[in-house]
């Protein structure tokens, strides 16, 4: 054969589809040759500038690829109103969390210029995997958002519990790669494609292989969301991360990973429907209840928030078990409206520990009313969204999953859910009390927020209210992009 | 089937020729080496084992075997051996894809003098390289001596520094010819007359450098540091063992990347056809033997890099240098069409 | 058939290897005597049993950066083979690569993983 028959057509790729990405990837190159050749006093405010305009640049930019869909790079990027809509609410996230970042660090006087672009390739890798159907693909941005990850939690000098959670991060999240890359070694052999709409949609005489390579995949997504019983890394991880990025894996993170699976989602066909909705359904099932009750127990505000993370991964699990268009539906909204509750409520917590006395001890939110009124305020929303009381976010988004659980007649896992949230009352509630009916225990003063830190939290406050009052901001771009995923 | 069997029989044929060959040679090696230095040190060399000291490498080889197995107390029997075996195979292994001539016909068939012609031929002979740093570590290691241990350690240092700046060196030439087989980057200087040191100078320095800091010749032979590390990671081996170590990186290695530099940089067999059908042979040997002279030249004359420098140069000078040659070449390429 | 040549050549190379060492034992005397099989350590008894110990972390700071440029070299030799074929698609891709390759080689220098021992420099 010639190497030209070999080497094939060389196409050029559609670099409109790509542009945010591309811009993002230009910010993270720029602030690592400004890291490397720039001194430190200067590094110090140029680096945070340089990484907000590069986001809000590719903010922008999705002004642009967000009319052109299709495919480009042969087919390994994906362009389609989901993916959109995910890689706009990911790069907004990461702007509002990186407000707090700057003072978080010089505060505990462990300042990196790595971390900017560390920051921009995760939040690249989270980019990429909301947009292929490629299982290499997928691979390769799994990595390069873990391995972000695994470097950001231990960036924190001198905290030991940091370099713990960081190591268990790395050995699961190794763990979940290699179940994952098998999975897909499976679905590979199965249809001899490494495309999943072609796996999935691949009539095969053997069905064996497909479910067991989704099963292996399914199960190492489930370690990198933290599902019961995948989920030991993940307190650890949460409350050794540094708050602010503690948020950033809770938002961000929490919301690239469950991308595969709905990418999964619209092409489960009837033959392995069973296998899909049972593995996913019993892990849900699993992830809420264990979540909740272990989250009763905990004294620290970020190991309670980190079980109420998993806790709120096993509601979006149980809708993923729904491989209906509301299923998806439910799933894409209670994922970027919990990416706001979750990101707030730690960075309340990222705000409260800039003083020195203050430990994360859930005893201390007693009385927080008189020390800290507005922030009180702003944490009593985010507990009231992730418990789901009606004018928030939260409710809209438990009432979605349940409407789904219940239109595919999966009274049980329905039934868990609501058991759960029950139990999640609580600890939710607690908090609440705490806050408001209790006189304090001790004067915390809170040192003033920034500009940019308090715009943020009022955003975020605001969101979490406001499309659980209007929810038809953000519903038509879901059910016009979970449409057309139902659509070939 | 029979087809396969005359193959084998070629293959078996060359192998045996081959090895008889360059064992021969590198041993003679060592009495050319010693005879070279003692000029250069206005002295006489070996001149009593047989006239002008030529048997002395046979009475070496006599003395080396009969000497006492030794292994040291607390050493890791099967990894110390194991190092000599790691040392000697990815040496001599480079050879086989060494082409010491054109293809010829020997009763009808086509017979190439090579062993194996494969075309990823540079790729075997950068994979051999990298293989050899096993030989020196696991030597070091096995040892359970400080002296070793260190003197291992800083040999794999300057090795795998070196073998990164080689595999980009090389890189430029293979752009140049449009593949990796020996044969064809041979053929492709042959065929437009000219030598690629001429278009790729710098990458011929590169990897001259390269080849004297891999087989641990001067100025880059800070691992056998006589006077520090009391030749550093062989100390423990005694006899033949400590012979193969020598054997490998100082002969072998030296011969095998001369040649290889001559395919690379030197057109390999290619000359004007002065003595009939021998030229190729004579002249790819005299272009070899030329480059390991002038190796061993440089080993008696010149004083040797502090161990900073060593690997410093590699990473700081050389690699920048072996990049900024690579795009240039990919540059020139791509306008002038090569 | 040319890798087959590669395999039988390699069989007689570890061959080879094999009687090198088992030389000694078969031809030289055996008379083992207590001090006789100590490390060296300039004639004195050893200070430290065993040797194999911990060492300087540059040196596994050396070997990753090995693994990262070996394997980038790797990946460029394909490439060079197919370069005229591929016209400016080969050229910008390989610029690009060339580009992030250079990049971690600047990043390994700036951070002092370069210099022999590590000794930082003084800021």
């Amino acid at each position: 054969m010639s190497i030209e028959a070999l080497i094939g057509t060389v196409e050029l790729p559609d670099l409109s589809m790509f542009l945010p990405e591309l811009s993002v990837l230009i910010t993270a190159f720029l602030l690592f040759s400004v890291e490397l050749f720039v001194s430190d006093r200067v590094k110090r405010n140029l680096l945070p500038s340089i990484t907000a305009i590069g986001l809000i640049i590719s903010l922008i930019a999705f002004i642009f690829s967000g009319q052109n869909y299709g495919d480009t790079f042969y087919g390994n990027f994906t362009n389609d109103g989901l993916a959109t809509l995910v890689k706009a609410v990911e790069v907004i996230t990461t702007l509002l969390i990186l407000a707090f970042v700057q003072r978080y660090y010089i505060n505990k006087a462990s300042f990196y210029g790595e971390f900017y672009y560390i920051l921009a390739f995760t939040l690249l890798g989270a980019m990429l995997l909301a947009s292929s159907y490629n299982l290499i693909v997928i691979y390769v941005s799994l990595e390069l958002i873990s391995i972000g990850f695994y470097i950001l939690t231990a960036l924190l000098r001198g905290s030991f519990i940091s370099k713990e959670g960081a190591f268990k991060y790395l050995m699961l999240g190794g763990i979940s790669i290699a179940l994952a890359s098998y999975g897909a070694v499976f679905m590979y052999t199965y249809a001899g494609s490494l495309d999943l709409r072609e796996i999935l949609t691949y009539k095969g005489e053997d069905i064996h292989y497909l479910v067991l390579g989704l099963i292996l995949f399914l199960i190492g997504m489930a370690v990198k969301i933290g599902a019961v019983p995948f989920h030991f890394w993940l307190p650890d991880a949460y409350q050794g991360a540094p708050t602010p990025i503690t948020a950033l894996m809770a938002s961000v993170g929490k919301l690239a990973f469950f991308i595969p699976l709905l990418r999964v989602m619209p092409l489960v066909e009837e033959r392995f429907a069973i296998a899909w909705t049972l593995t996913v359904g019993v892990i849900a099932a699993f992830t809420m209840l264990y979540g909740n009750l272990v989250a009763l127990v905990q004294r620290d505000i970020k190991r309670l928030l980190a079980y109420s993370s998993i806790a709120n991964s096993g509601y979006i699990l149980a809708a993923v078990a729904v491989s209906e268009e509301i299923g998806v539906k439910a799933v894409v909204y209670f994922l970027i409206v919990y990416a706001f509750m979750s990101a707030g409520s730690f960075l309340v917590v990222a705000l409260l520990e800039r003083n020195p006395e203050w430990e994360n001890r859930i005893r201390e939110f007693s009385g927080l009313r008189f020390n800290a009124p507005y922030l009180a305020f702003a944490f009593m929303v985010y507990m009231f969204a992730l418990l789901g009381l009606p004018p928030t976010v939260g409710f809209v988004g438990k009432a979605l999953v349940f409407m789904s659980l219940s239109l595919e007649r999966l009274w049980w896992l329905a039934l868990i859910m609501i058991v759960s949230t029950g139990i999640s009352t609580g600890y939710y509630v607690r908090l609440v009390v705490l806050m408001y009916m209790k006189e304090r225990e001790k004067e915390v003063t809170v040192p003033p927020s920034g500009r940019f830190e308090t715009l943020s939290l009022i955003i975020l406050t605001l969101a979490t209210v406001a499309l659980g009052v209007f929810p038809a901001v953000v519903w038509g771009l879901i059910s016009s992009s979970a449409d057309a995923l139902f659509m070939r | 089937m029979a087809e396969f069997g005359i193959a084998l029989i070629a293959t078996l044929v060359k192998v045996g020729v081959l090895v008889g060959v360059v064992l021969g040679v590198s041993a003679y090696l060592t009495w050319f080496e010693r005879k070279l230095a003692g000029h250069i040190q206005a002295r006489l060399g070996p001149n009593v084992v047989g006239p002008f000291g030529l048997l002395q490498p046979l009475a070496d080889a006599i003395k080396l075997a009969t000497k006492e197995s030794i292994v040291p107390k607390g050493a890791d029997v099967p990894v110390f051996y194991l190092a000599i075996a790691m040392a000697l195979v990815p040496s001599l292994l480079l050879f086989s894809v060494i082409p010491f001539g054109p293809e010829f016909t020997l009763f009808g068939k086509e017979v190439k003098p090579l062993i194996s012609d494969v075309n990823i031929g540079i790729l075997i002979v950068f994979a051999m390289g990298s293989l050899a740093v096993y030989g020196t570590i696991f030597s070091g290691w096995a040892s359970n001596s400080k002296y070793a241990f260190i003197g291992s350690l800083r040999k794999a240092s300057v090795i795998i520094a070196y073998e990164v700046v080689l595999g980009f060196a090389v890189l430029g030439v293979i752009l140049l010819a449009g593949t990796m087989s020996t044969v064809g980057i041979v053929e492709a200087q042959a065929k437009s007359g000219i030598w690629y040191i001429l278009y790729q100078p710098v990458a011929f320095v590169l990897f001259l450098f390269c080849m004297l800091a891999e087989s641990g010749r001067v100025p880059f032979d800070i691992q056998e540091a006589e006077a520090e590390l009391v030749t550093g990671y062989n100390v423990e081996y005694g006899g033949m063992k400590f012979g193969a170590f020598p054997l490998a990186e100082w002969y072998l290695n030296v011969i095998a990347l001369s040649a290889i530099a001559v395919i690379l940089f030197f057109g390999g067999w290619s000359g004007p056809g002065i003595f009939g059908a021998l030229s190729p042979y004579v002249w790819f040997l005299v272009k070899t033997f030329s480059l390991v002279f002038f190796v061993i030249w440089l080993h008696w004359t010149l004083p040797r890099f502090q161990a900073k420098d060593i690997t410093e140069i590699a990473w700081k000078i050389m690699l920048p240098l072996a990049l900024a040659n690579l795009i240039i070449t990919a540059v020139a390429v791509y306008f002038l069409g090569g | 058939m040319e890798y087959i040549g590669f395999l039988i050549f390699f069989g007689i190379m570890v061959v080879i290897a094999l009687v090198m060492v088992s030389l000694n034992y078969l031809l030289g005397p055996k008379n083992p005597e207590e001090w006789k099989d100590y490390p060296y350590e300039c004639g004195v008894p050893l200070y430290d049993e065993n040797a194999q110990t911990t060492f300087h972390q540059g040196y596994y700071l050396l070997g990753l950066l090995l693994l990262l440029f070996d394997i980038e070299a790797a990946f460029l030799f394909p490439w060079t083979v197919v370069y005229r074929y591929l016209g400016v698609f080969g050229f910008i891709e390989m610029f690009l690569f060339v580009l992030i390759l250079t990049y971690g080689l600047l990043y390994a220098w700036k951070k002092g993983a370069l210099n022999w021992q590590f000794e930082m420099e003084e800021e």
